[in-house]
């Protein structure tokens, strides 16, 4: 992993520009609108978030004027959705000169340039301007610097025998990089002979590395490499180790050059745009084909017909196209996690607590839309966890706990689904105080008698924050219900657990792709239903026999040895079968949440890609995941597993 | 879509309205929130939806939505029939289509002779009703289409009922 964050820096900033520029876009054209309807909070809104999301990853990756210049931004947006400042023309202008400054610093920032300081100075001026002498001209304190801290410049040339003598120069770098943040690092590759001339024992490369850390902790990573190696380790002046602009040294310009050109070898960036469109047109031709497969079928009598033959072709082909395409769009959510030690490690740090991170399931794969969507999410429920979760130490030693808290990023499969959870052992989300913050808020009516999975579920809703203090991070009400809007919006859902003093856990479902399925086509009564086939084990027609019916439990079948419950489709889809018999009908055993169930359908018409389409405003029926359209054009519900077996036995 | 707007003048400053009927009632829609209208196609049932939810058509490619407006407004049901359409609603971004008995035509209405919704005697709920439209002798029912579409979401939402995790089923974490 260590070695992954050094090389990942620079990925993670071009992301972080990427990102920005969606977010400078987007807050432009809302001030447009807002012009046109100054009163829409919904504009206010998406504009404040913009902000906050770029306030909150500059922070991070220590772009501080981007930093601070977000900062004074977002207070000044605060007071105008407080209904304290109204976008007047004037107003307007500023905002949309806010956006130009923004666009300017992360150019320079992208760039490693200077950038024009007396621009930001003076629109940040008529910012503050508008909020007349107000209290909250706090300035964001730059992050605090550990004792001895230092930017250094490690130049390491490994002696040529060293591999010989059993020492991998590999092992010192990935050392290096836990005694130290790397900035930058930059294999200098001059040295190496033609292959002929090659020995394979001899090591012939050497390294550049810049990177924050204390010099004697550095110092002590070539202990034993000392002798053979020449090493030199010098401070960069004026810099502060902590300070992480970036430097435009030739180091690090180089570094990000070679890489540009390595990859260009191999790879090719393509607009994501371009990618969704070769996705829906895939969806469409896999209609199109079962459409003709369809047709076709009613002509073919004779089993060596060629058309058949074709056809079969066709279907081939048209899977493999769909699967290069989705497989373009497929990448480990890893990428994403690691994004996130630095953050949660800086975090931590400014906030005095002692947090670690925990990874694992980096290697489930997930469509890079779905990835991308995942960021801003991950990043607040993170944020959240450390600035609202995790007690002080001294808190937690009181508590009894261990005095770093533990916040545990987890990925993995399950049914179909990809399932992130986010869970630290904190202090848990205080229900009592949610009720009454909604309540204060006006939110909830009365107490509401809710119950307390309602009362969590009040922690969504815009404008909700139980922080006091208004801080650069969290706690001004934004968050959780862009959390559970952007993961709504990819298809999936947000449940929240939590125990008091134990811990809190977010678990995001999400559709693997947003776009096609492997289905198994199933028919009851006049009804067709597609059920994923991950979650698929066997389909049978059960001996009678073998079906019993257990008091208190239901219909069940004998599979495998085991009894399985029986799921009738089509009394939970309110709808007659043509079949009640399951011995004169067929049971498909499912899997949900590692149990076996046995869905009763009156037959299997085939399997089949499917395309998931939406269905306009009816998202949400626990159950259903979806629709598609079928060859012959008639639109079919995909079930969802873990709904169906709910609804079926929650009573 | 295009054709539409294309090709009508609008006249006055009224509005223009499809009208169409249930039962014996005749009501309008504003023409600019109608984005065609269809024969009735095949509809796929939805489980788990208030009853005046049909269920979902595929609108070429697009999964639709269908409310049957006679249901809606507590009506009684009539089999459809080859006059049965469906009036494909478009708001924002969303699609929706409401099965009504007939489409008659498209009227304009100037804005006087437009009344406020009255508070009683209609058979349909009031805060659906934009207002009364006199044609002739004729008393036309203005339907607010949001409200009527946006209730449908609500109410299609809010009929969940609340999910349990499965008997024996543990954390998922």
């Amino acid at each position: 992993m260590s070695d992954s964050t050094v090389i990942d820096l620079d990925r993670i900033k071009e992301t972080f520009f990427v990102e920005c520029d969606e977010h400078i876009s987007e807050m432009e054209s809302s001030i447009l609108e807002l012009e046109k309807t100054p009163d829409d909070t919904e504009l206010l809104n998406s504009i404040f978030r913009a902000v906050h999301s770029m306030k909150g990853n500059s922070g991070c990756l220590g772009f501080m004027e981007i930093n601070s210049f977000t900062h004074t931004l977002e207070t000044v947006l605060d007071r105008m959705r407080n209904r304290e400042l109204r976008a007047t023309g004037d107003i307007i202008s500023i905002l949309l000169e806010s956006v130009d400054c923004i666009k300017g610093l992360v150019d320079s920032a992208r760039h490693g340039r200077e950038s024009n300081g007396a621009d930001r100075e003076g629109i940040t001026g008529r910012l503050k301007a508008l909020l007349e002498g107000d209290v909250q001209k706090r300035v964001e304190d730059s992050v605090p610097v550990d004792g001895g801290e230092e930017r250094l410049r490690v130049v390491f040339v490994p002696g040529r025998d060293l591999l010989k003598r059993g020492m991998d120069p590999l092992v010192i770098l990935r050392e290096l990089s836990t005694r130290g943040r790397i900035v930058s690092i930059r294999a200098d590759t001059e040295g190496l002979p033609g292959i002929e001339e090659l020995d394979p024992e001899c090591c012939y490369i050497s390294w550049e590395i810049v990177l924050s850390g204390r010099r004697d902790v550095v110092d002590e990573v070539f202990e034993f490499v000392r002798d053979e190696s020449e090493i030199s380790i010098s401070g960069e002046d004026g810099v502060r180790g902590d300070e992480r602009k970036p430097v435009p040294d030739d180091g690090a310009v180089s570094q990000t050059q070679k890489k540009v050109q390595v990859r260009d070898a191999s790879t090719i960036r393509v607009d994501t745009r371009k990618l969704d469109r070769l996705v829906n047109l895939v969806g469409e031709l896999l209609i199109t084909q079962a459409m003709v497969s369809q047709l076709a079928s009613e002509f073919i009598t004779d089993g060596t017909s060629p058309l058949q033959r074709v056809i079969a072709q066709l279907e081939r082909n048209t899977r493999e196209v769909q699967e290069g395409v989705m497989s373009i769009r497929m990448l480990p959510v890893g990428d994403v996690f690691t994004r996130f030690r630095r953050m949660v490690r800086d975090l931590a740090t400014k906030r005095d607590k002692k947090v670690r991170l925990c990874i694992s399931g980096e290697d489930t794969e997930l469509d890079k839309t779905v990835i991308e969507k995942l960021v801003d999410p991950l990043t607040h429920l993170l944020r959240n966890s450390i600035d609202h979760g995790i007690e002080p130490p001294s808190e937690r030693v009181g508590k009894g706990k261990q005095e770093e808290g533990t916040i545990h990023l987890n990925a993995f499969h399950e049914g179909g689904k990809v399932v992130i959870t986010v869970e630290d052992d904190g202090r848990g989300i205080d229900k009592d105080r949610v009720l009454e913050k909604a309540i204060q808020r006006g939110l909830v009516e009365g107490d509401g008698g809710l119950s307390e999975k309602e009362i969590l579920g009040l922690i969504f809703l815009p404008g909700f924050s139980t922080s006091e203090k208004v801080t650069d991070v969290s706690g001004r009400g934004v968050g959780m219900d862009v959390v559970k809007r952007n993961i709504e919006a990819l298809g999936g859902s947000v449940d929240v657990e939590t125990r008091r003093d134990e811990f809190t856990r977010f678990v995001l479902r999400l559709p693997l792709t947003l776009a096609v399925i492997d289905g198994l086509i199933v028919a009851v009564g006049e009804e067709r239903f597609v059920i994923p086939i991950t979650t698929v084990l066997e389909s049978r027609r059960p001996l009678p026999e073998e079906v019993k019916t257990v008091e208190g439990k239901g219909e069940v079948m004998n599979f495998r040895g085991n009894y399985v419950p029986i799921v009738r489709l089509h009394s939970l889809m309110g709808i007659r079968a043509r079949e009640e018999r399951p011995w004169q009908a067929l049971v498909v055993v499912v899997v949900v949440d590692g149990r076996e169930y046995g869905i009763l359908v009156d037959d299997i018409l085939g399997e089949q890609q499917v395309v998931i389409k939406g269905m306009g405003g009816l998202h949400g029926i626990s159950g259903i995941a979806g629709a598609t359209i079928l060859g012959d054009g008639r639109v079919a519900l995909i079930l969802d597993g873990g709904g169906i077996v709910r609804r079926a036995f929650s009573n | 879509m295009s054709e539409r707007t294309g090709e009508i003048t609008i006249t006055g400053d009224g509005n223009q309205y499809v009208t169409f009927s249930l039962g014996d009632e005749e009501y309008g829609v504003d023409i600019l929130k109608v984005q065609e209208i269809i024969g009735l196609t095949a509809i796929t049932r939805v489980p788990y939806l208030p009853d005046f939810i049909k269920g979902v058509i595929n609108l070429r490619g697009i999964v639709v939505p269908v409310v049957d407006l006679r249901l809606r407004f507590g009506l009684e049901m009539v089999d459809y029939n080859d006059r049965t359409c469906v009036i494909i609603v478009k708001l924002g971004e969303r699609i929706t289509g409401m099965i009504v008995d007939a489409v008659s035509e498209v009227i304009s209405i100037p804005k006087e002779m437009i009344d406020p919704p009255p508070s009683f005697g209609t058979r349909i709920r009031t805060d659906f009703i934009e207002g009364m439209g006199k044609v002739d002798k004729r008393l036309l029912i203005l339907l607010n289409v949001e409200r009527l579409l946006t209730e449908v979401e609500l109410k299609a939402i809010e009929e969940i009922p609340e999910v349990l995790p499965a008997e024996g089923v543990g954390g998922t974490g």
